[in-house]
């Protein structure tokens, strides 16, 4: 089973932050809707009306935060492991490249 | 009252999901944005399918090759580590027999030492990788969590709206319902920007809300008060799961060393550099 590298990192760097992206578009209509609410035209329920929908916005904006840095966390991780192999895969064909100092030493 | 309210609402929603690509095309109301942007296919359904597969590979990889056994088993034998390695992380088998042939070359360099103290290096390091790897599904599944709890959370709103309103006016609500739906039922054609206008989510949000606030203003207030109250909850709960999860990358990061992921060069010397 291989691991696909490219796969994650897009999942990270790409995936992650447009779902982010959605959010923040839904909290921005919910703050326009908000500012073009009527407290007229509602009655007493406008002002439990706008804390709720302030709720909401502020659910989806730090949600969309949240989602950003898991995005973040993922390319880091496949940053590592990318690195790693291609370490790892230049030692294992030139073994003999280098210094060859004993283990406790090196 | 209650099944004749779930036909016009499956009807609502039927009729959402025909007019979909044409609803999201279209200047739609508040709820109507919150409803389509959750509920779209390509929000979180394909994100999470795509990030759910490589979450089953990493599963998979951890399972099979991150035990005591499998370090064990290629433990001296040079091919068979080389079979792990490759299978592992795409490491050919060619490129390390490659390596071998070039060191046993060297005077007093052989297969043996080789395998002593470079494969079973290699094998310990490609194990913490493995566990690297294991952890790092555990992230995504975190991730995968946060994501659809907030999905979940949104669309629930919509449920929670509904509900509030049957319990606090469902006369008012059913005859709403009826008032604005029933045409679709009866045949009526409508125009992807009347239909938007009309979807069950700007409804409730937009029209129902004026309506009954007239009639009962308090009792909507009360509801407003008690969705957001539940709203705050669950940001709280899926704050903590986005801490615990920052924590715990963070002990893997600050636990790790490149070293631990990296093999060495074989050496000729033994451990005791003899």
């Amino acid at each position: 089973m291989e691991i696909d590298i490219e796969a994650v990192r897009e999942t990270g760097s790409r995936h992650f932050p447009d779902l982010a992206e959605e959010y923040a578009t839904a909290a921005e209509a919910i703050s326009e809707a908000r500012n073009a609410l009527s407290i007229d035209v509602l009655g007493g329920s406008a002002e439990a009306l706008d804390r709720y929908l302030a709720e909401v916005g502020t659910y989806l904006d730090v949600s969309g935060g949240h989602l950003i840095d898991c995005g973040a966390i993922l390319v880091s991780l496949v940053d590592d492991l990318d690195w790693t192999d291609q370490e790892n895969a230049f030692n294992l064909e030139n073994p003999s490249q280098g210094v060859d100092l004993p283990p406790n030493m090196s | 009252m209650e099944s004749e309210f779930d036909d016009v609402w499956e009807l609502a929603k039927a009729k959402i999901a025909e007019e979909e690509t044409t609803l999201w095309l279209n200047d739609i109301g508040l709820a109507g944005i919150i409803y389509h942007s959750f509920n779209r296919q390509t929000i979180g359904a394909i994100d999470a399918s795509r990030v759910t597969q490589t979450r089953m590979a990493l599963r998979g990889f951890a399972a099979k090759y991150c035990t005591d056994d499998a370090a064990r088993r290629s433990k001296g034998d040079v091919e068979d580590a080389g079979r792990i390695l490759d299978r592992a992380v795409s490491v050919s088998v060619r490129r390390m027999n490659t390596g071998l042939s070039s060191w046993i070359s060297q005077e007093n360099h052989t297969s043996e030492i080789f395998a002593a103290n470079y494969v079973d290096s290699i094998v310990v390091r490609y194990g913490n990788q493995a566990r690297a790897i294991h952890s790092a599904g555990l992230f995504l599944d975190a991730s995968i969590h946060i994501v659809e709890k907030s999905r979940s959370t949104v669309l629930d709103l919509l449920r929670q709206l509904r509900e509030g309103l049957e319990v606090y006016d469902p006369t008012l609500l059913l005859n709403i319902l009826i008032g604005r739906f029933a045409m679709f039922g009866a045949g009526f054609v409508v125009g992807p920007v009347t239909a938007a206008v009309m979807s069950a989510a700007d409804f409730l949000l937009a029209e129902s809300v004026k309506e009954l606030s007239g009639s009962s203003g308090t009792g909507v207030a009360g509801m407003f008060e008690a969705f957001r109250t539940a709203l705050e909850v669950s940001g709280v709960q899926r704050d903590d799961a986005y801490v615990d999860l920052g924590s715990q990358i963070d002990q893997l990061r600050l636990g790790q060393s490149p070293k631990d992921h990296i093999c060495s060069r074989p050496s000729a010397f033994d451990a005791d550099g003899e």
